[in-house]
């Protein structure tokens, strides 16, 4: 069926063909790495990027990267712009609903640290104060290039994780998921 | 018919209502008594086909204000003494934009009250659709009750929100997320 299999590494065919031997970490994080499915969630103006790269110039599918109208299906959360606080209860929601592993990016200079509104009354500083983040992408707003580059990050930090270490929340998820405020 | 002559029609029935000095941009600008502005803005409806309600907002002008006009927190000029100015004055103004959408004609209607807790103002809930939000929004930044709004409570900063950001002297009070 074409499927390529460049990518998964520490794959032996055996001679004849017709049988392939990887090992299951490699074999689960190439399935995990091959089909980063986010949730399609927005903020703010970054969010305006975000559907740029799912669009046709940058086509993110290509990657893997299909978008997901509910979090009962998503692996990742783009947290796309300016987290107001009256916007965190949700978000929390939100992420509680996704199913384990869960990843987050936090994209924009706002989801980072709070950005220009970093002394708002009504802006949360940053959305790692709410929900563990994996990887901070800067930029105001970042260029869907630069949301590739984070979820190619975010694709390295997926193939660290083993079966024997519990089908491989980070350690910062392990730790941050079930102390949410 | 011309702002002036609608004026002049409405202040034999309203004498409060006068001509404001200093006109909202190129806006025929009135001020308008807080008692008065229910029945003024349902006058203008009925007989001027005023049918449009843009904005609601308001002012706060309490504080010293620099010269160019901007206000200043008394905290940004530390140890300087914070001279006080002409145009400042312990009132809210709650400020109204109209259109007639027939003619197209726009109309600024100001209204001064004391800058006090549970400052207050009458509702146009009930003469314009648009008044329900726009109303709790000044609500929600400058703490002005609107008498007669059934469902007057905050609408974009989270429940529990301490006091009125867009007040002069507002100061935050960190919550659960700062």
């Amino acid at each position: 069926m074409g499927i390529v299999l460049d990518n998964l590494s520490k794959i032996e065919s055996l001679p004849g063909g017709g049988l392939a031997l990887a090992t299951s970490d490699s074999l689960i994080n190439w399935a995990r790495t091959s089909s980063v499915w986010p949730l399609t969630f927005g903020l703010a103006c970054c969010a305006i990027e975000m559907m740029a790269a799912y669009a046709s110039r940058f086509d993110f599918e290509r990657m893997g990267v299909f978008p997901r109208p509910t979090p009962r299906q998503a692996d990742v959360m783009f947290v796309a712009g300016t987290v107001s606080k009256k916007m965190a209860d949700p978000i929390i929601r939100i992420y509680k609903q996704m199913p384990e592993p869960k990843f987050v990016i936090a994209m924009g200079g706002c989801a980072n640290c709070g950005g220009p509104f970093y002394d708002s009354y009504a802006v949360v500083k940053g959305v790692d104060r709410i929900i563990p983040v994996d990887v901070y992408l800067p930029g105001c707003p970042p260029r869907p290039e630069a949301l590739m580059y984070a979820v190619i990050k975010l694709q390295e930090k997926m193939r660290k994780m083993t079966v024997k270490g519990g089908l491989g929340a980070t350690p910062l998820q392990a730790a941050g998921s079930r102390k949410l405020i | 018919m011309t702002a002036d002559e609608i004026l002049a029609k409405l202040q034999a029935s309203f004498p409060g209502l006068v001509k404001s000095e200093a006109p909202v941009k190129e806006y025929p600008t009135w001020t308008v008594p807080a008692e008065s502005v229910r029945v003024v803005f349902e006058r203008l409806r009925s007989k001027f086909s005023f049918d449009y309600l843009d904005v609601v907002t308001a002012t706060d002008w309490s504080g010293p204000i620099n010269p160019k006009g901007y206000p200043q927190s008394p905290a940004v000029a530390a140890g300087a003494a914070a001279a006080p100015s002409a145009t400042a004055k312990d009132i809210f103004e709650v400020v109204y934009l109209v259109t007639a959408l027939s003619t197209g004609m726009r109309l600024c209607l100001r209204c001064e009250i004391p800058r006090k807790e549970g400052a207050s103002v009458p509702s146009l809930y009930g003469i314009f659709m648009a008044a329900d939000w726009q109303e709790r929004e000044v609500y929600d930044m400058f703490g002005i009750h609107f008498e007669g709004h059934p469902n007057l409570k905050r609408i974009l900063t989270m429940e529990t929100q301490q006091g009125y950001p867009l007040r002069k002297d507002y100061e935050h009070l960190p919550d659960k997320f700062d």
